[in-house]
């Protein structure tokens, strides 16, 4: 039996069983009352209409399958109280210019092509270097952090540095000489990369000098200039910046995919708000962590920097639009519910029309 | 503890052939690889529902009694289906026309299950919250490449969509694998 399955089948059943599990209930009951959710579940009469008594038309309900290899009996203990979360003990953010987050795993969603493809290449050592380019607002930065994150979990001997395109070559010098310097090096080598006066060639001499040490370092940039992408290719070609990089990977990413929610620490919580405005009268605001922004929706610029690229401030701008026609702002706001900003990862808190 | 209620079906060779066709009938009509799903024949369900009924030869009244002790002690009823050549019909669609009992698997407190081995003897193991999952998609090999692609991103996207809510609240983690090997997942497990 190989059916195709209706997504939203799939969610009404998935959100029944695993709210039913959380509840403590048993796995049997669980999957019966999430059938029975799929069955008369709103979710069929959203595509229909109410159907009268005769439920689900397309008889999703009937498809789920439970396989038993113990006796039936809840998964959670709900009477313990709950473990945390794991906290992330290595840092969250890499030593470089501090704009690259190591993402945390659940958050992230798609990009599973992306991932087979480049991702096994990349850990198990195969590629030394990541180069991902795309149109501004479309995961690159995301990606990047994720793949840090598994790099980290792997080979936790790893060192990671993470610079984000576009920057100046100076302001590479200082972490990497932080990184390459501890005290355990050559007692002259320092001073003769600070008599170099070429800044590529004492950069390249402190990523030979990482590169000869035991705990293996590993630089990942996110790219999204020609420019910069042409700077990776020269310095590989030649043995300079990227001397460490024997084979880079070009990752391009088109496509902005939707993440959900991101749960950040609180101390890192503060607020966006985004006024949404029909005719210049605001309708509503959008609470978010992040920096602190106010502006109105013709604030172009604003909606760039808020939301993290042209494409991303173009699709919101896009719902506004579309909401707006039909004075339903809190769906125009609701709709923000899945972006994420460019000043950390901001987090939607509540949105709320204005009085 | 759930009351188990086994089901050992009779399945001659024309009874098998018989729920095998209607089985196809149903696959072939809950299939809709155009995106255009048609609803399916409410008879075509309640027909194969009561041929499966007759396989199980399952006594209507003693159900009935077992549905009622199973509402009264709040403990579910589990009709588990035992053999192998049975598993691939869908006895999820038992279905008997008193009006008490219709399609069992919709009845409050009735659990239809499958055992390809023989059953433990223990519950599975608690664990405190939150829930861990581990989400492995994977595609059958012999897929038709043309009208059968399994999107993964999509299907990914959709349980992370459902579960938006538990996994904002830390309730639920959900760890996905980087593929859909099986020597990963025992390695993940």
């Amino acid at each position: 039996m190989r059916l195709s399955v209706l997504d939203g089948a799939v969610s009404a059943f998935d959100a029944e069983l695993f709210r039913r599990l959380l509840l403590g209930e048993e796995v049997g009951r669980a999957v019966m009352l999430a059938r029975q959710a799929v069955a008369q579940g709103t979710w069929w009469q959203a595509m229909t209409g109410p159907n009268g008594n005769h439920g689900d038309p397309w008889a999703q309900w009937s498809l789920p399958v439970l396989f038993d290899r113990t006796q039936d009996g809840p998964l959670v203990d709900i009477d313990s109280p709950a473990e945390p979360l794991p906290l992330w003990t290595r840092p969250t953010v890499l030593v470089g210019d501090g704009t690259l987050r190591l993402l945390v795993r659940q958050t992230f969603i798609g990009r599973r092509r992306e991932m087979r493809q480049h991702l096994r290449a990349f850990l198990e050592g195969e590629r030394r270097a990541l180069l991902c380019t795309g149109p501004g607002g479309v995961g690159k930065t995301t990606l990047a952090g994720l793949f840090t994150r598994r790099l980290s979990e792997r080979q936790p001997q790893t060192r990671l540095l993470g610079f984000r395109a576009p920057f100046a070559l100076e302001t590479l010098y200082e972490p990497l000489r932080r990184e390459a310097f501890d005290g355990h090096e050559e007692p002259s080598l320092l001073p003769a990369i600070q008599a170099e006066l070429d800044l590529r060639e004492r950069l390249r001499r402190l990523l030979q000098s990482l590169a000869q040490r035991q705990d293996r370092p590993c630089t990942m940039r996110v790219q999204s200039s020609d420019s910069d992408r042409r700077l990776l290719e020269s310095g590989a070609s030649r043995g300079g910046l990227l001397a460490l990089s024997s084979g880079i990977c070009e990752l391009l990413i088109e496509h902005r995919i939707a993440l959900p929610e991101v749960l950040l620490e609180p101390a890192e919580v503060c607020l966006l708000l985004l006024e949404i405005g029909i005719d210049d009268v605001p309708v509503g605001q959008v609470v978010c962590n992040g920096p602190i922004a106010l502006f109105q929706r013709q604030d172009g610029k604003g909606l760039r920097q808020a939301f993290g690229g042209l494409p991303r401030a173009e699709a919101v701008d896009e719902g506004i639009e579309r909401h707006a026609r039909v004075c339903d702002p809190i769906a125009a706001l609701a709709m923000l519910h899945i972006r994420r900003g460019s000043h950390g990862n901001p987090l939607l808190l509540q949105a709320t029309p204005c009085s | 503890m759930a009351q188990d209620l086994l089901l050992s079906p009779q399945l001659d060779p024309p009874r098998l052939a018989l729920l095998t066709r209607l089985a196809q009938r149903l696959d072939t009509q809950l299939d809709h690889p155009s995106g255009m799903p048609q609803p399916v024949e409410a008879t075509l369900l309640t027909q194969l529902g009561v041929r499966l009924w007759d396989a199980a030869a399952l006594d209507a009244e003693a159900v009935r009694a077992a549905l009622d002790a199973a509402r009264d002690t709040e403990r579910p009823l589990r009709l588990v289906v035992q053999g192998e050549a049975a598993q691939p019909l869908p006895w999820e669609l038992l279905y008997h026309a008193h009006p008490e009992l219709g399609f069992v698997a919709q009845q409050p407190w009735c659990v239809i299950t499958r055992c390809l081995r023989a059953t433990g003897a223990r519950p599975p193991r608690l664990w405190p919250r939150p829930l861990r999952l581990l989400l492995c998609i994977a595609a059958p090999e012999d897929l038709d490449a043309e009208r059968g692609r399994l999107a993964f991103e999509h299907e990914e996207e959709l349980l992370f969509t459902a579960l938006d809510q538990p996994l904002t609240r830390g309730e639920v983690e959900i760890d996905v694998t980087e593929d859909g090997v099986l020597g990963t997942l025992l390695t993940r497990l």
